[in-house]
């Protein structure tokens, strides 16, 4: 089962949250940041109770901002939750497309994500 | 607060003193990062060690640790965060990575009101370099030349390796100075395997396109001495009985006049099957005739 929340894609925002029942999924969500763009600023929350949840951030150049893994499994082969928070203000080099990628394999838990071009 | 090495055995040892606001747990975990692809991720299977901070915020830990050097990770959460917490960001961090062997002391420090920050890890050369390694990945502005230099003077080959693992997109010039790196450092290191096996395989790569390069030369040498052959053969089929006779003859060394004798025929006729024999095989004298020696004498011992 997988609901997913108001997306909201503004001119230069993407914001979203994705909740996830045991749901297996790999997107990628693109981000154009345009010319003149100073920084993009980020701020990515995901908990797992269940399973292995992928988010990677990449920059245009193929750069990674992030790549973070939540898993839940014990050494005991039992489950524990886990949590990431990705949030920065990175500078941008070159404007283009940023993409937001999320593979999870059968995962309870929640990303919610707001990605934002900043001009001076 | 340092414990002796003696007595660690296989083990390693972590103390630290942090002053952690209110909205922090009092407990710190330690996570061993089996690859440098693990590095941001966070599952409680990868906790090896945890503990109480004390309230005058010290903290104490032996951990297992291995003969050769291995990557760690410290972490500490937030009131009503799960053990297995990364916060990643320039504004706030909860971890620091650090490298560690058997017995080895390491220390953590935090001072209050200032960040978790990877400056307060100290206890050996390899973190020293740890430290300046990842204070420069997280400068854009940082190339390849400078991940090889750190690489290049590290007394970590741990920390080498990160630095080279960091490398993106490097010039020829680059990858033999990584390729000369790599070739000092031990081939069972199991964080460097894949960096290893990827400039192993440009090796490879090298010499199968060298093997390449020759095989096609040979094969070119073959298909061109082949079709000479071809030619060489097609031109002296285009040549009468009576012809080759006196081709075999004249490369036997003998003179028009001896060949006469020896096919019972004028001179004048041998004079005329030269001439055109000369001009059916593209010669002009009895010595470029050489050339069809070889068919000459492989087609009478065939």
């Amino acid at each position: 089962m997988l609901a997913l929340g108001a997306i909201q894609a503004k001119a230069q925002v993407i914001k979203g949250s994705i909740s996830l029942r045991d749901s297996t999924i790999n997107r990628t969500i693109p981000f154009d940041v345009p010319a003149g763009t100073k920084s993009v600023k980020y701020d990515i929350k995901v908990y797992a109770d269940i399973g292995e949840i992928t988010v990677v951030l990449t920059e245009p150049s193929g750069k990674r901002s992030f790549n973070v893994t939540l898993g839940t499994k014990t050494s005991s082969g039992g489950h524990e939750p886990s949590k990431g928070e990705m949030i920065d203000n990175v500078s941008v080099k070159t404007p283009g497309t940023w993409n937001f990628y999320i593979r999870a394999e059968n995962v309870t838990g929640t990303i919610g994500y707001e990605i934002e071009a900043i001009k001076p | 607060m340092l414990a002796p090495a003696f007595g660690l055995g296989q083990r390693a040892m972590l103390s630290g003193r942090v002053r952690l606001d209110s909205g922090w747990v009092r407990k710190f975990y330690v996570c061993r990062i089996p690859g440098f692809d693990y590095m941001f991720t966070t599952s409680r299977a990868l906790i090896i060690a945890e503990g109480d901070i004390d309230t005058a915020g010290n903290f104490s830990v032996s951990f297992p640790a291995t003969k050769d050097e291995s990557l760690y990770r410290l972490h500490f959460i937030r009131k009503g965060d799960p053990a297995s917490t990364l916060i990643i960001g320039s504004r706030d961090v909860n971890h620091v990575f650090f490298i560690a062997k058997q017995a080895d002391q390491i220390h953590f420090e935090k001072t209050r009101g200032l960040p978790i920050s990877q400056s307060g890890i100290s206890g050996s050369k390899a973190n020293s370099g740890l430290n300046s390694l990842l204070r420069m990945a997280g400068n854009d502005t940082t190339g390849n030349n400078t991940f090889i230099s750190i690489a290049d003077s590290s007394s970590s080959q741990l920390a080498g390796l990160l630095a080279i693992s960091r490398t993106d997109k490097l010039s020829i010039g680059q990858k033999e100075k990584v390729t000369d790196l790599l070739s000092r450092y031990d081939a069972h290191n199991a964080y460097g395997a894949h960096i290893l096996q990827e400039y192993r395989s440009t090796d490879y790569w090298k010499l199968y396109l060298a093997g390449g390069i020759l095989l096609a030369a040979a094969l070119l040498l073959y298909g061109y001495l082949f079709y000479k052959r071809r030619a060489v053969l097609k031109t002296w089929r285009g040549l009468s009985q009576r012809e080759m006779d006196i081709v075999g003859l004249i490369l036997s060394g003998k003179s028009n006049k001896e060949a006469a004798l020896a096919l019972n025929i004028e001179l004048s006729t041998v004079k005329t099957h030269v001439n055109n024999i000369y001009a059916k095989l593209g010669v002009n004298n009895r010595k470029d005739l050489d050339r069809y020696k070889d068919l000459i004498n492989s087609r009478a011992g065939g």
